[in-house]
């Protein structure tokens, strides 16, 4: 049992340790194209892209959750790992409530997850790139 | 607020009610838009009994929901009195009364914990909002005892009615109007007073708060007779202050 914890803290310890800038520029980029893809559903371009837009947006988001934020934030923002963090849960939560809306042809609640998804972007941005200064 | 207080405020609602143009003068808000009166609840703690306000920890932030049950707010006890009436204004322009703490050494307050800015409050789960005490340490402010909204690091100072004073919060948080009972030192909650996001916190937050509450829609219930009211530590598992 001791072992097991030790090589699951070990492995963390790596996945986060080999998270590199690069990955994140890419997955960062996935996030963006994810966006895409699910717009284009929303303005009648492709019925499906939707889905393969939400898939890809949450698997892109192990930026955020399933690697130590805190390691790679700059310096003086790495106190916001918590909060980008919990960006990370919401915009999952914005995901699948979209998905579940369009899917119920519920369009205009499908756009507004839409755009509480972009919000959610937005408002870690801002955080942790300070937009607002 | 004191009964006599309160009593003066509904006396008040009714003249508006007669007569808006009465609303300026009487009403704390210039165009009547930033004070709603709701059903008066009692505070009460975990065991249904009435909060004596002489029993809360100083500078320790509380929480009970009004007037929605899924509406947070915080309740502090705050180390001075604050006898003094403070004029907020929103971010729209609209001007308002702030009438100060009640009890009997008029310290104990209470306002949304709705940051008015990116709407973060407390949850089951987390809470990067609370009350950070007088001798405490926040990025978002150079000194504490102040409500600090670690998400964006917004400031609001319980002593000017939560006015904004750091940060990118534009409006005071929404205060809630206190009746006390000082006979029988209860407390109750009977209104709101500024600048409440209300809409906006159902509208964004509709997903999590129907998973917490079975339904959006229930969700924004109103609170009736008595609303509970526990430390925010008890309330949330993790609070995160920066």
């Amino acid at each position: 049992m001791i072992t097991l914890a030790l090589a699951m803290i070990l492995s963390t310890a790596l996945s986060a340790a080999q998270y590199t800038k690069k990955e994140r520029l890419e997955d960062m980029r996935a996030m963006t194209n994810a966006l895409g893809h699910m717009q284009k559903t929303l303005v009648g371009q492709c019925k499906t892209c939707l889905y393969k837009g939400a898939e890809e947006l949450v698997l892109a988001l192990r930026a955020l959750d399933s690697v130590d934020v805190e390691d790679y934030l700059p310096k003086e923002q790495a106190s916001a790992h918590k909060f980008a963090t919990k960006t990370a849960k919401s915009i999952k939560v914005y995901t699948k409530a979209m998905v579940k809306a369009y899917d119920e042809k519920d369009y205009f609640e499908a756009i507004d997850m839409y755009g509480l998804i972009l919000n959610q972007c937005a408002s870690c941005h801002m955080r942790v790139r300070d937009w607002n200064k | 607020m004191q009964r006599r207080t309160f009593n003066k405020v509904l006396g008040s609602g009714l003249l508006v009610a007669a007569s808006p143009s009465l609303i300026k003068g009487l009403l704390f808000a210039n165009d009547g838009t930033l004070f709603a009166s709701y059903e008066r609840a009692l505070l009460v703690d975990e065991k249904g009994e009435p909060v004596r306000l002489g029993a809360l920890t100083t500078e320790v932030p509380y929480v009970f929901h009004y007037p929605h049950i899924a509406t947070p707010c915080f309740l502090i006890k705050l180390p001075e009195p604050l006898k003094q009436e403070v004029a907020l204004k929103s971010s729209s322009g609209e001007t308002y009364l702030w009438k100060g703490g009640v009890g009997k050494e008029k310290n104990v307050v209470a306002f949304s914990a709705i940051c008015s800015h990116a709407l973060t409050h407390p949850n089951p789960e987390d809470s990067f909002i609370t009350y950070v005490p007088k001798g405490g340490q926040t990025m978002a402010y150079d000194k504490g005892g102040v409500v600090v909204c670690s998400s964006h690091l917004s400031a609001f100072d319980p002593k000017q009615g939560a006015k904004s004073v750091a940060g990118e919060a534009k409006d005071p948080l929404a205060s809630i109007v206190l009746e006390y009972d000082e006979a029988n030192d209860k407390v109750y909650a009977s209104g709101v007073l500024g600048v409440e996001m209300f809409h906006q916190y159902f509208r964004i937050f509709r997903p999590q708060l129907a998973d917490r509450f079975q339904s959006a829609r229930k969700a924004r219930q109103l609170v009736k007779v008595s609303t509970a009211t526990v430390t925010l530590s008890a309330f949330t598992k993790e609070i995160i202050q920066y």
